[in-house]
């Protein structure tokens, strides 16, 4: 259907061509280069050299990028961060590269190595203020701390029960020692000398009470107090330093845009050297195969001829067992919605594109399911302006769309079931009671007082689907040739399941078609039962499976019935929808600024609504498409065309 | 007798919007839990986490609905209330049930099969499709005990 036809191609061409081809062939973009299978023997793989280097080259890139957004000031917006602006560069300009890295990267790693060694010298710096604030209550210059010739001193902190033992301790060893005491948190830090000659006595005593003297991460000059002003002092010099090098750090920002193109430069040269890898080749020539539409195939012959005479392009129509890639076309509407297909899983080669099927159905249930005019009206409003101001790339672009239509579906939607942001359109000022006539005018249903009829309107779109999907099926086997099998299997289906809603037509009303559906439901029975067991060899095994085949209808009404959830969404949608203006009533009856307090509960929960309720109808209604609709007649497993040519991330080509 | 009536059909409003919301908010829960975990590692998923975070939310706004439909049905909010006898009173909250049951046990499922889809998009974000169908299968259930309750409630005269 609205699968491009596409051919593969075989180019056979001398060596010294090959480097200029697959340049054409990139900037052409139309081509998905792709291996050999199966190659005969005399073609060996090529080797490429510069695949490393190009990678190393781009980390390299990407690193100073990274770098850069690390430091930078003006962080993009969230909208911003979410769609971020493309830089746009002029195809000839980006060919021609030749922005050179090197500096800015080696200036990058520079600052930040620089950058490390102030991070590890403040935290050092910071250690050491933290220490010495525990201590800063002594006063006594830290050079003095460990001893002389003759003596030995050190730093305790003697918890306040202890103080007392100590001393006594101490005075029992002698009188060659000498304490000076300062107030600490848990009691006193204690400095204490004493001779060399008590110095194993007096650490006994310590240990004895296990007080450990105090272990300076590094020496100190002065008081406590002094080396602390010293840190903070450093500290403060560190700080500016590292200041400055963040304002060096952002004088590289103005290299951005330089870096980003050499960055998608580098992407497209690594692309083009793991394509050539793909290559294989012989002595003197090397093939390039892979896949293009049949309409493109006399521009690549014509860029080929540009370059030289000395290659040969063969092309042929896919053979049996071979997968090529499935590109979908679909027309200006249908395509918006391929975005559910692809969800599902590309079909295959052979089978046709669900599409421009789905697309209808998809529309119309996502409609029902929001069902309401001023939610699709902003639906649609998102859904086509947002692309307007938003740097998109084009699936983006078709998913908006979609959502867009979706909402349009939904104004229907809503005009026939008469819910306008739910009833609230009943209850405007009697000056605009000419809205309320124009709303009431355009419903059809009202599913709130009357959910029946709505009810049934959403099975009857079922049974349509349904239909449809197995008349696909028929075609599908008809058109390849299984005549039996779309007569017995599919066809016969359709009549019986048709017939039967005829009759059930019937026995409701109109007592006409009862006679004409009877005698069809009764034979397309019969045709079933006498057909649906000829895979059966025992002809008593014939006839069970046949009649067992009829239960069949079971899983085609349980399909049916799911449609009804198209009924309820919508419902749901609508009166949670009543349930703010009822509450925004509620509360806008209050006095004072009681009727802001209401118009933001109603109109909080209508945003919740609006969210909530199409994030829902887009579920539900693809799920229909894929478990109702699909499994009638849909084959995926196919793999997207991906034609060789610029990938970037960054820019974009003009 | 007037008043006891009022009481089943309370309850029954009670009942849908309670139990539903309890569902959805353990169903919720679960999915975030799994969603907390793959944003430990990839922050960037934070949209399409959400999205499967979501899923499992619908059963409570379903119970308020049918909740909703009782309060207006027995004119609570605004209008005149209506007389309801035992009889209609307990119709009502059995009317509610299939959204308030179903609600609560299809909330916790679907958060399971959403935290489960959430570690397939850790894996595979392209996936992220697949990965939302999933959970809106068991939601189906939830959809179709609402639609119960709203052709239940439909059903009885006031």
């Amino acid at each position: 259907m609205a699968i491009s036809k596409v051919k593969r191609i075989h180019i056979v061409a001398h060596h010294s061509l090959k480097g200029a081809i697959l340049a054409r062939l990139q900037d052409l973009g139309v081509m998905e280069v792709v291996t050999e299978e199966n190659p005969s023997p005399e073609l060996l793989p090529s080797s490429s050299s510069r695949k490393e280097e190009l990678e190393r080259m781009l980390g390299e890139v990407r690193y100073c990028l990274d770098f850069l957004e690390r430091y930078r000031q003006d962080k993009p917006g969230a909208l911003e961060s979410f769609f971020p602006r493309p830089v746009e560069v002029k195809k000839e300009d980006f060919l021609r590269h030749s922005f050179s890295y090197i500096p800015v990267y080696r200036a990058c790693l520079a600052i930040e190595e620089q950058l490390n060694q102030i991070r590890a010298v403040i935290n050092k710096l910071n250690t050491n203020l933290e220490f010495l604030k525990r201590i800063k209550n002594v006063e006594v210059p830290l050079e003095y701390i460990g001893g002389t010739r003759f003596t030995f001193s050190c730093l305790l902190e003697v918890p306040r029960e202890k103080y007392a033992t100590l001393e006594e301790k101490l005075k029992e060893l002698g009188r060659e020692w000498l304490m000076e005491t300062f107030p600490s948190p848990r009691g006193f830090w204690v400095f204490l000398v004493g001779h060399r000659d008590l110095e194993a006595q007096i650490k006994e005593v310590l240990q004895m009470l296990s007080l450990v003297p105090l272990v300076f991460p590094q020496a100190f000059e002065g008081t406590p107090e002094e080396a602390m002003h010293k840190v903070e002092t450093r500290l403060h010099e560190v700080m500016t330093e590292r200041e400055l090098l963040y304002q060096k750090a952002l004088r590289y920002l103005k290299f951005e845009r330089d870096l980003k193109v050499t960055h998608d430069y580098y992407s497209v040269l690594l692309e083009r050297e793991e394509v050539e890898r793909a290559i294989l080749q012989t002595r003197e020539t090397s093939l390039i195969s892979g896949w293009a539409q049949e309409e493109v195939i006399p521009a690549i012959e014509e860029s080929l001829r540009i370059i030289g005479r000395e290659w040969v392009l063969y092309q042929r129509d896919p053979q049996e067992g071979e997968k090529p890639p499935i590109d979908l076309r679909n027309g200006i509407w249908t395509r918006n919605f391929e975005v559910l297909t692809r969800l599902y899983g590309l079909p295959n080669y052979t089978e046709l594109d669900p599409t421009p099927f789905l697309s209808f159905f998809f529309f119309l249930f996502f409609g029902i399911c929001l069902g309401d005019v001023i939610y699709g009206l902003v639906l649609a409003l998102l859904g086509f302006f947002a692309p307007l101001f938003l740097p998109l790339s084009e699936s983006a672009r078709r998913f908006f769309h979609m959502l867009g239509w979706g909402g349009i579906a939904s104004i229907g939607a809503g005009m026939a079931t008469g819910s306008w942001l739910g009833d609230v359109f009943d209850y405007l000022p009697s000056f605009l009671s000419a809205v309320t006539q124009f709303k009431k005018a355009l419903t059809v249903i009202d599913p709130i007082n009357n959910p029946l009829p709505m009810l049934i309107f959403s099975l009857a779109l079922g049974v349509v689907q349904i239909l449809v999907g197995i008349g696909l099926s028929f075609v599908k086997e008809w058109r390849r040739k299984h005549f039996a099998v779309a007569i017995m299997d599919h066809l016969s289906w359709f009549v019986f399941l048709v017939s039967i809603v005829l009759y059930l037509l019937g026995v409701t009303g109109l007592q006409v078609l009862k006679g004409v559906a009877l005698p069809l439901v009764v034979g397309s029975a019969l045709f079933l039962v006498a057909t649906q067991g000829r895979a059966k060899k025992n002809p008593i095994m014939k006839v069970l499976s046949g009649i067992l085949s009829l239960y069949g209808v079971v899983s085609y009404l349980g399909d049916v019935l799911s449609y009804s959830r198209l009924f309820a969404l919508g419902l749901s949608s609508s009166i949670i929808a009543i349930l703010a203006r009822t509450l925004g009533m509620l509360f806008g009856g209050s006095p004072y600024i009681g009727w802001l307090i209401g118009l933001l509960i109603a109109l909080l929960f209508n945003v919740f609504n609006l969210l909530m309720s199409g994030l829902g109808a887009f579920v539900h209604s693809a799920r229909l498409q894929y478990v109702e609709f699909f499994t009638k007649f849909y084959e995926n497993g196919g793999r997207e065309f991906k034609p060789f040519g610029y990938k970037t991330k960054y820019i974009k080509l003009s | 007798m007037l008043v006891d009536g009022l009481v089943f059909a309370l309850l029954g409003s009670a009942l849908a919007i309670g139990l539903a919301g309890i569902g959805s908010a353990l169903g919720v829960g679960i999915a975030g839990e799994a969603g907390a975990g793959v944003m430990t590692e990839d922050p960037g998923k934070f949209g399409q986490v959400l999205l499967l975070q979501a899923l499992p939310g619908t059963q409570g706004i379903y119970g308020l609905l049918a909740g909703f439909w009782v309060l207006i049905k027995l004119g609570l909010f605004g209008g005149t209330p209506v007389a309801v006898t035992v009889a209609q009173g307990m119709q009502i909250m059995f009317a509610c049930l299939p959204i308030a049951i179903v609600g609560l046990l299809s909330g916790i499922s679907q958060g399971k099969t959403a935290a489960a889809s959430i570690g397939l998009i850790a894996r595979r974000p392209e996936e992220t499709g697949k990965a939302i169908i999933l959970p809106a299968m068991v939601e189906t259930y939830a959809v179709l005990s609402l639609l119960a309750t709203i052709l239940l409630l439909n059903s009885i005269k006031l």
